[in-house]
């Protein structure tokens, strides 16, 4: 499995996310990013890449922004 | 010893309220939202299930907008001084506890807005007929209380909310004394700021309260420090809820706010606000029958305060030998002058019993009796 990572406004948005994805079937984990470089302390969901048009069609529709992170 | 001074926090509490804390203390509480290891992920995800319980609870589709406090005196000045618009006009209810009194006097006496009084203890229909005629072209905030916190009479908050979705008036609502006790739903009253304690109605911890913001978001913060998101940055930006809650969350608190507010829906809001009227109902009825006593507010209780007077013995002589005698309640003014000065009880105040669900007809017989003795 190849895991993609998204980063997330918030601890709080990305518990939301878990929760909307969740309840469509997909499961992510929560993370914090651990490379600060750039914008400090930033939360994030890790997933089955599989999964990424579907959860990006999902958390659009929910409103949560997110941003694909490139480690 | 009878407790019934449930309005200043209820007594006891649930058991699983404590269970909860000690588990959260003792098995996960690392700090919400700051690292990434278990302890904090784990505290972060109990914090937004809470909120999701809490959004719920209140009818609100967004746990985003559940921003904790340390009490609902926080919770208000967070509502109030970050949705106010400078050089507006407020309208604020004649039965307002200093919560909501002292900022918005505060904010005027800064130059910030001016504010008017409006007469609450009227029937629905003459409520609103007063707000249309005090209501200005500038008037752009509503603050009112649910219910009084000395007499317990409940206000058409739903009515009000539709006035103010009307004319785009921001409405803030303090729900110290209702939230438990009577269902409020944010987005069906279009409340714009519902401000809420976790230790009274919910049979949660002290030291923690929220606001669930409804239809209007905060433009500026009150407090600003870490919250664990962008750290980079100096500024706090305006993204609920994190945006709204500087420094380390009360997570063991949160928790068992959580516990006690499943345990308050397994027992239902409407069975709750039944027993403490009736019991409420029952004291009244009671101390109306003592030579000189008189009860302030509703002539039929609408929730399970009570405001009481007995003219043959000073208000706070009473108070006093009710406490040696181990009937916990509370005398004086409870921090709402203006809502006591609208009730014209006597110059000292008047003594209040507030009761809970764990109240029993026992406790009422009992009290009864003991005034009874003490103003015969």
């Amino acid at each position: 499995m190849t895991t993609c990572i998204y980063t997330i406004g918030s601890v709080t948005q990305a518990n939301r996310a878990k929760r909307i994805l969740a309840e469509n079937s997909i499961s992510v984990k929560i993370i914090k990013i651990t490379d600060q470089s750039k914008k400090g302390c930033i939360h994030g969901i890790e997933f089955n890449c599989a999964n990424k048009l579907n959860i990006n069609r999902i958390l659009l529709r929910a409103s949560i922004n997110f941003e694909e992170y490139q480690t | 010893m009878i407790y019934l001074d449930n309005a200043a926090t209820t007594f006891p509490k649930p058991r699983c309220l404590t269970t909860e804390i000690e588990k959260c203390i003792k098995q996960y509480c690392g700090n919400p939202g700051r690292s990434g290891h278990i302890l904090s992920l784990k505290s972060a995800e109990k914090i937004y299930q809470c909120r999701e319980t809490l959004a719920s609870f209140f009818g609100s589709s967004h746990p985003e907008n559940v921003v904790f406090t340390l009490n609902t005196t926080y919770a208000l000045n967070l509502a109030i001084k970050t949705l106010y618009i400078k050089n507006s006009h407020v309208l604020i209810s004649n039965m307002e506890h200093n919560s909501v009194l002292r900022p918005i006097h505060s904010l005027q006496k800064a130059g910030e807005l001016s504010y008017s009084v409006f007469d609450v203890m009227q029937e629905t229909e003459n409520i609103i007929n007063e707000l249309e005629k005090r209501r200005r072209c500038n008037t752009k905030t509503l603050i009112m209380t649910h219910a009084s916190n000395i007499c317990g009479k409940l206000f058409p908050i739903k009515e009000v909310g539709k006035f103010c979705r009307k004319h785009n008036i921001t409405f803030i609502v303090d729900a110290a004394q209702s939230a438990g006790i009577s269902n409020i739903k944010i987005e069906e009253f279009n409340i714009d700021a519902l401000c809420v304690p976790a230790h009274k109605g919910l049979y949660g911890p002290q030291g923690l309260g929220f606001v669930i913001f409804g239809g209007k978001t905060p433009t500026r913060t009150l407090f600003e420090g870490g919250n664990g998101t962008n750290s980079l940055s100096p500024d706090m930006g305006t993204i609920l809820p994190e945006s709204f809650e500087a420094g380390t969350m009360a997570t063991p608190l949160i928790a068992g706010l959580e516990a006690s507010v499943k345990w308050l829906q397994s027992i239902s809001v409407e069975n709750i606000n039944h027993h403490e009227k009736e019991l409420a109902r029952k004291l009244s009825e009671r101390l109306k029958s003592l030579p000189g006593s008189q009860i302030y507010g509703p002539e039929s209780p609408e929730t399970g305060i009570l405001l009481f007077d007995n003219s043959n013995i000073p208000q706070h002589k009473l108070y006093s030998e009710l406490c040696e005698k181990n009937i916990c309640a509370r005398n004086g003014f409870h921090c709402a002058p203006l809502a006591h000065k609208t009730l014209n009880t006597p110059s000292d105040g008047a003594i209040r019993f507030s009761l809970s669900c764990f109240n029993t007809s026992k406790d009422i017989d009992e009290t009864y009796r003991i005034i009874k003795n003490i103003v015969k």
